[in-house]
């Protein structure tokens, strides 16, 4: 990043003249100033600086490569994207109001166009150009939790198109619809009074026939919640699992007969009123608990205790006979990820150690012997957002795709991507430039050829200041994209993303 | 007669208007305000007055006539549907906006009666609330 882009962005963040006079005169909150000194001494935090666009629209222009004809649709992603507001900066990375950026592709042409997630929160705060309301890691003493779940709701993390409805997903509250064509938020979705505003996980995972489970996890009451929602959208049954203490869970699988849920003792011990991560605390004398439930009977449910370990994401999971399950996923030592780095990349301080190490790991659940079984694979360094090709979900999958830090990082992110051959062992990956941060990366299946796939994700070139996005052949990822394009942009560095084959592509 | 004088005098001399004022977003559904003058008449539901009325777009007002001087709290919610209740999820959290007197920070679970009591001197008092969630 040149001088002259930072100077720009520097003036970018101090603007909050237009603020209300009772606004301007509360303290900010995080460390903007920090950030900002930061960023010129660690120019790739430019992945967390954020925008303060409500809309954007970038020029895509390719650099290598071409777009495959049979490549049609959006690819769209959601994250964290306003981390500052006014002189504000929300002190950790899930905290900011969600945008979804949206890369279409058509007759051999990609465009962009990214859009804020209009919660009535992220609305609200916008419009008044400074934190209101209490966050996921914010907090202070001027803060409200706006009166409910989805008062705090800032639809940032993921997304998910079921039953004709693409959903913007948060963690502890509702779903926002949006309109794919245009990005606009189009309300709060909402299967039923007795579940509006309850807490709906942001990784639901569709079964075979179409329908959609979900998991859900309150503080207060102490409880997880199952959902399952039929393939056209209607609300087939929920099912509460009390809890004494409510375990923070990310994500949780489903097989052709059973739904896994792994909770790690990290668990809503505190009282507080500061921000939700405040009300969590790792137990590392406590064991991480799996439970397996059976789809036919919500109530038949079995427990096996294992070593503590946190987990985000896992990739597919499935039924080996009648009394296994095999899975894989990315197994943190703890969640200082969360509760650590994802605090120092707002206000500058990560110094250049992870917190904890998080490995691609194939398990085994054994439901007889009540054991789990761990296949480590610390070769391939740091990892994350695992991801599977859908056309293997609930089955024995061949391929696993991940990000990865194979070395020790001087920066916050990922520069290799790591696709694992289940079948033989085998992997393959491609390592992008030092100067560019991954994201999560999509497996997207090659229309009429039963195995084959694109690979489809974007990078951040903190040097460049841009934003490209990027398709591999999956059989062939170590040979490098068959397409780059780059923004005339710095996208902030997001989570979770789906695509939307285009009709009749 | 001085008993009774004295009587007439507590009972309604003093007694006067609480009006709220409620900044709504629109002309849908009513507003339903409940006076309490305990943590345990909050806890049951017991009110001791209340008003119903009209939702107008922009701010709505409504009166609680006759109140004597004394420490109340006020909830009200806005009931969108019309159902006369207040509508919840699976968990208990409300489905509708609701406010408290005192405007207290709302946490994880409802604020007790000491964050949003008042005293009411018996003289003609204005209360702004501000609704939440929903």
């Amino acid at each position: 990043m040149d001088r002259r882009t930072f100077s720009k962005m520097l003036a970018g963040l101090m603007t909050g003249s237009a603020l209300p006079t009772h606004l301007q005169a509360k303290t900010p909150l995080g460390d903007q100033v920090s950030f900002l000194k930061a960023l010129e001494e660690k120019p790739w935090l430019l992945g967390y600086l954020g925008t303060r666009e409500t809309e954007l629209h970038a020029n895509l222009h390719i650099v290598s490569g071409r777009v495959p004809s049979d490549l049609r649709g959006h690819f769209l992603r959601n994250g964290p994207a306003q981390h500052n507001l006014g002189p504000d900066r929300f002190a950790h990375w899930f905290d900011a109001p969600g945008m979804v950026q949206r890369f279409t592709f058509a007759d051999n042409k990609v465009t962009h166009h990214g859009r804020l997630v209009e919660t009535a929160r992220n609305v609200t705060e916008t419009k008044a150009g400074r934190i209101q309301f209490l966050g996921f890691g914010t907090h202070g003493h001027d803060l409200t939790s706006g009166g409910s779940a989805d008062g705090q709701n800032t639809g940032n993390i993921s997304l998910i198109n079921h039953a004709g409805e693409l959903l913007a997903l948060w963690e502890g509250g509702s779903p926002h619809i949006i309109n794919p064509e245009t990005l606009k938020t189009e309300g709060r979705k909402s299967w039923s009074a007795e579940t509006q505003g309850l807490p709906f996980g942001a990784h639901p995972r569709v079964d075979k026939d179409g329908s959609m489970w979900n998991l859900g996890y309150s503080v207060n009451p102490a409880a997880l919640i199952l959902y399952h929602i039929s393939a056209d959208g209607q609300l087939l049954q929920t099912h509460v699992i009390p809890q004494t203490a409510t375990p923070m869970i990310h994500d949780f699988m489903i097989t052709a007969t059973k739904i896994v849920i792994v909770a790690p003792p990290y668990t809503s011990s505190n009282t507080t009123d500061k921000s939700f991560i405040d009300l969590f605390e790792w137990r590392s004398d406590k064991p991480t608990q799996v439970l397996v439930i059976d789809k036919a009977d919500l109530t038949n449910v079995s427990q096996i205790e294992f070593d503590p370990f946190w987990v985000f994401h896992f990739g597919n999971a499935y039924d080996i006979g009648t009394s296994e399950i095999g899975f894989d996923l990315a197994l943190h030592d703890d969640p200082g990820f969360m509760t650590k780095d994802a605090f120092a990349v707002m206000d500058g301080s990560w110094d250049g150690a992870a917190s904890a190490a998080s490995r691609y790991v194939q398990a085994r659940i054994n439901l007889k012997s009540k054991t789990v079984s761990l296949d480590k694979a610390p070769e391939f360094g740091q990892v994350e957002f695992i991801q599977t090709d859908d056309r293997e979900n609930l089955s024995s999958h061949r391929h696993a795709l991940m990000l990865a830090q194979p070395g020790s990082a001087s920066v916050f992110g990922f520069n290799r991507l790591v696709l694992v051959d289940r079948n033989t062992g085998n992997a393959s990956s491609f390592d992008v430039s030092e100067t560019e941060m991954l994201e999560e990366h999509l497996i997207i299946p090659k229309p009429g050829n039963e195995r084959a796939f694109w690979i489809i994700g974007t990078a951040l070139d903190w040097q460049k200041g841009k934003t490209s996005l990027s398709i591999y052949d999956g059989m062939h990822l170590s040979d490098g994209p068959i397409m780059k394009a780059e923004m005339d942009l710095a996208l902030p560095l997001g989570l979770h993303g789906t695509f939307i084959q285009a009709a009749g592509g | 007669m001085a008993m009774i004088l004295a009587s007439v005098f507590a009972g309604t001399a003093f007694a006067d208007t609480l009006t709220l004022h409620i900044k709504t977003p629109s002309n849908i559904g009513t507003l339903r305000a409940a006076v309490y003058d305990s943590q345990k008449s909050f806890e049951t539901r017991k009110m001791i007055a209340g008003s119903v009325g009209p939702t107008i777009k922009g701010t709505s007002v409504l009166a609680i006539e006759n109140l004597k001087p004394g420490t109340y709290g006020i909830a009200l919610y806005h009931d969108l549907n019309g159902n006369e209740k207040l509508d919840t999820n699976l968990f208990g959290a409300p489905n509708e906006p609701f406010g408290f007197s005192n405007n207290p920070k709302i946490g994880f679970s409802a604020p007790k009666f000491d964050a949003f009591k008042f005293k009411f001197e018996g003289a003609p008092q204005d209360l702004n609330i501000t609704l939440n969630g929903g």
